[in-house]
């Protein structure tokens, strides 16, 4: 299994650090952003299995670039992290297709739990469409033998 | 009708069937210039005849006409006064004419004394007629008058009476006449004793005869003659029940109003206080919760490194034990940014249905981290399903306990019992800590008050928040040196949301 590509995105150098640390420990590839431009030219660049976003962002409001990496990039695990609770931020954050909504402070455990709960769906639904592609070129084959 | 004698000419019929008379009088009028319009009539018929055509001011007539007497005529004068003249030596016809309705007489004489008189009599006749009619349209209006009018005489006698009086006392006119002024009025009357002589007015309290009191505007003036004599007092009375009421009504509203209006400023300035707090929590939070995070995981990287090998000269038990104190610090200083939140948050409750007792537990196992205290848990079978905001309820019981604990020592125990009793659910979390000083009692809720030297002074205004939001209420009890007991009520939630 190849290694998974997670982007942290916070304004927090300290929180940049400590998360790529922890995440590294656990045998992932990080890559951080401090900013939202710097954070989506990665993503452009970079096929990530799953990003953190920090809700505020010096220059653009989280659920922009929510919007924006979607369209980049729709498989990625989109997992948000926000400073205050805000029931309407999260409600949003999900509309806009984000796959989780955490608050700070967050038990880092419970973090490389959601991560990889939501990682091991990625693969699955992955193996699904590789599947059907499977199952589609076999049937293509099929056609072309009769 | 006439009623002012400031009429400059009078018109004067005189009735008389001798000519040498008639001309006398008209000569002797004229030669004075006297203001007189004077008719002539030669006969009672054309006296009634001229009566019936014109108004006069007085009306002279001799006592003996051919065709009548003169006296006669007043059934014909509908009120204008009439003079009799009569021939020397009747005085009493003159009399008995006086009786029948004439105002006034005059006896001719062969001096013509008679003549001499008229002018004076006439101007006499006219005044008395005047005053007559005055006297009946007061009369008239003092009885039709709405307000009770009443006349005292100087021994404070009822003297007069008018309907609106009878009505509004309800005693017949005969009843009341000749009885005491203080009748009428709530203990006696002593009130007025003071003021038997003078004018004055006000409201007072009167009494019916059936006993019934009831407020009156009153106006009392003492008749006084030219003399200064008190010959009598008038007071005029208007019931003011309706009025009473009314301004009894308004001055209820008003009070009414403005407790309204100091409530809604009272609640306006905690909205703005809570407005300002909620900003500064908000923020705070905030900026609280980057660090917080840096800790955790700080904490976090370090225990993972140091789990195969000891660093410096600490064993690995110690270092775990300095990471354990920092991870206790941390949640203080998490305690911290989320009663503020709560505090500065509008509290909008997600009723869901929640297993209490498994509810508890879980909060307990999570946040009373302490060997030394012992928590019983009891609750009642039909209390256990209840509906209530699980995150600020913990919130809630996370700040309950931690109060608890706070005040145990060691070997404490935090009981925490529900009952369902009709419609509300009660929670009672007692402990047997050192409890509350009564000078503290009153202040418990009040948001930034702390007795601890780490504290927010939020912990108890968030639960009263919490519950509130939950329209249920929180009561604390204390027994300094005994223990706390808080009593949550949450009513029950007929509908899950």
């Amino acid at each position: 299994m190849n290694t998974k590509k997670i982007l942290v995105v916070d304004d927090d150098l300290g929180i940049l650090k400590s998360f790529e640390t922890i995440l590294k420990k656990r045998g992932y590839e990080v890559e951080t952003a401090a900013t939202a431009k710097d954070g989506i030219k990665l993503i452009k660049k970079t096929a990530f299995n799953a990003a953190l976003l920090d809700i505020k962002l010096p220059d653009k409001d989280g659920t922009e670039v929510l919007k924006e990496i979607r369209k980049i990039r729709p498989g990625m695990i989109k997992i948000m992290i926000t400073g205050f609770a805000d029931i309407d931020n999260a409600v949003q954050s999900l509309n806009l297709g984000a796959n989780a909504y955490i608050m700070k402070p967050v038990n880092p455990d419970e973090l490389l739990r959601l991560l990889e709960e939501k990682l091991s769906e990625q693969e699955k639904n992955e193996m699904l469409t590789d599947d059907r592609i499977s199952q589609w070129i076999e049937d293509r084959l099929n056609q072309l033998d009769e | 009708m006439i009623i002012t004698s400031e009429k400059s000419i009078y018109d004067v019929l005189y009735v008389e069937d001798d000519s040498i008379a008639q001309k006398l009088l008209y000569d002797y009028v004229k030669s004075y210039n006297y203001p007189y319009n004077i008719t002539l009539a030669s006969s009672f018929e054309e006296a009634v005849e001229k009566i019936k055509n014109f108004r006069y001011d007085v009306v002279l007539a001799d006592y003996y006409l051919g065709d009548g007497e003169g006296i006669n005529l007043i059934k014909y004068l509908k009120g204008v006064p009439l003079i009799i003249i009569t021939g020397a030596g009747d005085e009493e016809i003159a009399i008995n004419s006086m009786k029948s309705g004439a105002y006034d007489y005059l006896v001719k004489s062969p001096q013509l004394n008679h003549l001499k008189k008229l002018s004076f009599t006439i101007e006499n006749a006219v005044t008395k007629k005047n005053m007559d009619n005055l006297i009946q349209m007061h009369s008239q209006a003092i009885q039709d008058i709405t307000d009770a009018v009443f006349f005292i005489d100087t021994r404070n006698r009822f003297i007069y009476v008018n309907d609106a009086f009878c009505k509004m006392y309800q005693y017949d006119k005969s009843e009341i006449i000749g009885k005491n002024l203080g009748t009428i009025w709530e203990k006696g009357g002593k009130v007025f004793e003071k003021f038997y002589d003078k004018k004055f007015s006000g409201d007072y309290y009167s009494v019916k005869s059936d006993g019934t009191v009831f407020p009156v505007s009153l106006t009392y003036t003492p008749i006084i003659q030219k003399d200064g004599e008190i010959i009598a007092s008038v007071g005029i009375a208007r019931d003011i029940t309706e009025q009473k009421k009314t301004q009894l009504v308004l001055k209820k509203y008003s009070e009414h109003l403005e407790k309204l209006v100091e409530e809604k400023t009272k609640e306006l300035r905690e909205k703005e206080r809570l407005a300002t707090i909620g900003e500064t929590a908000t923020m705070v939070g905030h900026d609280l919760r980057n660090p917080l995070q840096v800790l955790i995981n700080s904490i976090y990287i370090a225990k993972s490194s140091i789990n195969e090998k000891s660093v410096g000269n600490h064993t690995i038990e110690e270092v775990a034990t300095i990471f354990n104190e920092m991870m206790e610090q941390v949640e203080y200083m998490n305690k911290i940014v989320s009663d503020l939140q709560y505090y500065g948050k509008n509290l909008k409750p997600e009723f869901r249905r929640v297993d209490l007792e498994a509810f508890l537990y879980k909060i307990i196992s999570e946040h009373a981290n302490f060997d030394n205290i012992e928590y019983q848990v009891i609750i009642e079978p039909k209390a256990n399903e209840i509906y209530f905001d699980k995150d600020l309820m913990q919130r809630l019981f996370i700040n309950l306990f931690s109060n608890s604990q706070a005040a145990m020592k060691d070997d404490g125990i935090i009981k925490i019992k529900a009952v369902k009793s009709r419609k509300n659910y009660i929670i009672t979390v007692s402990d047997n800590g050192r409890g509350i000083p009564e000078e503290i009692m009153p202040h418990l809720f009040k948001p930034l008050f702390t007795t601890k030297a780490k504290g927010t002074g939020l912990g108890l205004s968030v639960c009263k928040r919490i519950i509130e939001a939950h329209r249920g209420k929180i009561e604390v009890d204390s027994i300094e040196g005994r223990g706390t007991t808080v009593k949550l009520t949450i009513p029950e939630l007929i509908e899950e949301k």
